[in-house]
């Protein structure tokens, strides 16, 4: 697939505020509907109270821009002559560039006002129920960018699909891979082996490693995907 | 240039484009006609690869189109799909950025010619103002072949001057293959060279304007005189009132019994007649 820069800087641009406002206007109300409860909490001086950490409700904006990339601005790009494969590229920057600042946000607010609020209110933070901050900052980083981009690019590739009948049945069969194996509990430990790998991983590295293989395995599929997608 | 070979294109049981050869390889402006739900869009979103056909292929450069090979060299912006709202001078730099050959200077006089604000929004455009900007952005490209979808849809008649006049000069300016799909034919005859109707799937025909001029004719007269006269022609349309009919013929023209009067057909009176809309008889 042929590309050109300045396209690819264009669509990464544009899909960083057309449409994608709406990530961060949802993200933004829940972080301060959230703040304003722990500041509650904190000033109600409760000791034992626990609160999900502000800095988790900021997840929601790579999200919803998953879903609103594809979805929307895609077909008014293309109704603007836009190249496919600009396209592609352009997305996978934008996804790189919202996991790296998500991560680094959470982190930075993990370490400022969650540290500040603990002994008062209990602030549940993924990255310490996932013990992402046990190998240290850099690794606590690292493990949350990579998390986030698969979560990104599973969701990207997830919502691209939907306009093929197959991308209806997709769905099914994740739902249904759901469903059947956590009744049974020779297949609910092939379940518990996949998260365990990717959210649980004790060793930073494999967990880094299998996150961006897998983000990467899963983006690729957007070649064929877009390469078939009508306009 | 553009060459389609035994394209079908069905969409689930209706067939949208039903064995369909054509070949368009000169820079001219082509009118494409056809009825409502005759195949046109389907027809042009072939050229520019946003759809797959079912069977056969289209070609594009010798280069077979699809939503996987889209050509680059074709510009086709559907005058009714959904853009960004923001403001039209910011959408015409998004043009320019996402297209290595848009022409900045042309689409910017244009904008001047055409008294479009580049501080309002796309949304707060009006419909007709809408189809101009997206107009503007398809003929700002220097691509090879630009396909516009109805683009006066919407618009009054100052407004559709305007565009035959945008359509000349970009053509002028830069000549290349521009493919309008219209419904207003005597308007678009004045710019266009070729024509193409589609019907029912079908390519009805694909003639020079100046050929339908010279072979496209009526032949008016008793029914009897006329119907001596058609034999052996052909005879596209008819219609019957009282003892009198009205032949439309495309083909030679005859030199007609003395009672048997022949007219030049029209552009519009030509169409209808050729898809079918014209045969109305009076058995009375």
């Amino acid at each position: 697939m042929k590309t050109n820069l300045k396209s690819i800087g264009a669509i990464t641009r544009i899909n960083f505020y057309k449409t994608t406002w709406i990530a961060y206007l949802a993200a933004l109300l829940s972080f301060a509907s959230s703040i304003i409860q722990i500041f509650i909490m904190y000033l109600l001086n409760t000791p034992g109270s626990s609160q999900v950490s502000e800095g988790n409700e900021l997840i929601l904006v790579i999200i919803l821009a998953a879903i609103l990339i594809p979805s929307v601005n895609f077909s008014r790009l293309m109704h603007l002559n836009g190249k496919k494969a600009d396209f592609f590229w352009a997305c996978a920057i934008n996804y790189v560039i919202f996991s790296a600042a998500l991560s680094l946000i959470i982190l930075v607010l993990n370490l400022t006002i969650d540290r500040m609020m603990s002994p008062v209110v209990e602030l549940l933070d993924i990255i310490d129920i996932f013990g992402w901050t046990g190998s240290g900052i850099i690794f606590a980083f690292f493990r949350q960018f990579a998390f986030y981009l698969l979560l990104g690019v599973a969701l990207h590739t997830l919502t691209a699909i939907q306009t093929f009948w197959w991308g209806w049945v997709v769905d099914l069969i994740i739902a249904a891979i759901i469903s059947v194996f956590i009744p049974i509990p020779m297949l609910r430990k092939l379940l518990i082996d996949f998260f365990y790998l990717i959210i649980f991983n004790p060793n930073p590295i494999a967990h880094i490693g299998t996150c961006l293989l897998l983000a990467a395995g899963i983006y690729a599929l957007n070649i064929p995907i877009l390469s078939r997608k009508k306009i | 240039m553009i060459r389609f070979s035994n394209v079908t294109k069905e969409y689930r049981s209706t067939i949208a484009l039903d064995d369909i050869n054509l070949e368009i390889s000169r820079d001219k402006i082509y009118c494409l006609l056809g009825r409502n739900g005759a195949g046109k869009t389907t027809f042009l979103k072939l050229i520019a690869g946003h759809i797959n056909a079912t069977k056969g292929h289209v070609s594009v450069d010798d280069k077979k189109v699809s939503t996987f090979n889209m050509p680059e060299c074709v510009n086709f912006i559907e005058s009714r799909a959904s853009q960004f709202n923001m403001r039209i001078g910011k959408l015409l730099e998004l043009a320019y950025s996402l297209q290595p050959e848009f022409d900045m200077e042309f689409a910017k006089n244009m904008m001047k010619k055409f008294k479009l604000d580049k501080n309002k929004k796309y949304k707060q455009l009006s419909f007709g103002m809408q189809t101009m900007f997206t107009t503007l952005l398809s003929l700002a490209s220097r691509t090879k072949v630009v396909i516009l979808d109805e683009p006066v849809l919407g618009f009054d008649a100052i407004m559709r001057e305007r565009f035959y006049e945008l359509l000349q000069l970009s053509f002028e300016y830069n000549p290349r293959i521009i493919i309008v799909s219209t419904h207003l034919i005597d308007e678009i005859s004045r710019v266009a060279e070729d024509i193409i109707i589609i019907d029912e799937g079908s390519i009805l025909l694909h003639s020079n304007i100046n050929d339908i001029d010279e072979k496209a004719y009526s032949l008016t007269g008793p029914s009897s005189d006329v119907k001596n006269a058609v034999k052996g022609l052909n005879v596209i349309g008819e219609k019957t009132l009282g003892g009198y009919s009205t032949a439309y013929i495309f083909g030679d023209r005859i030199t007609p019994a003395e009672n048997v009067k022949l007219q030049s057909l029209g552009l519009q009176e030509f169409f209808v007649n050729i898809v079918g809309g014209g045969e109305d008889k009076d058995e009375n």
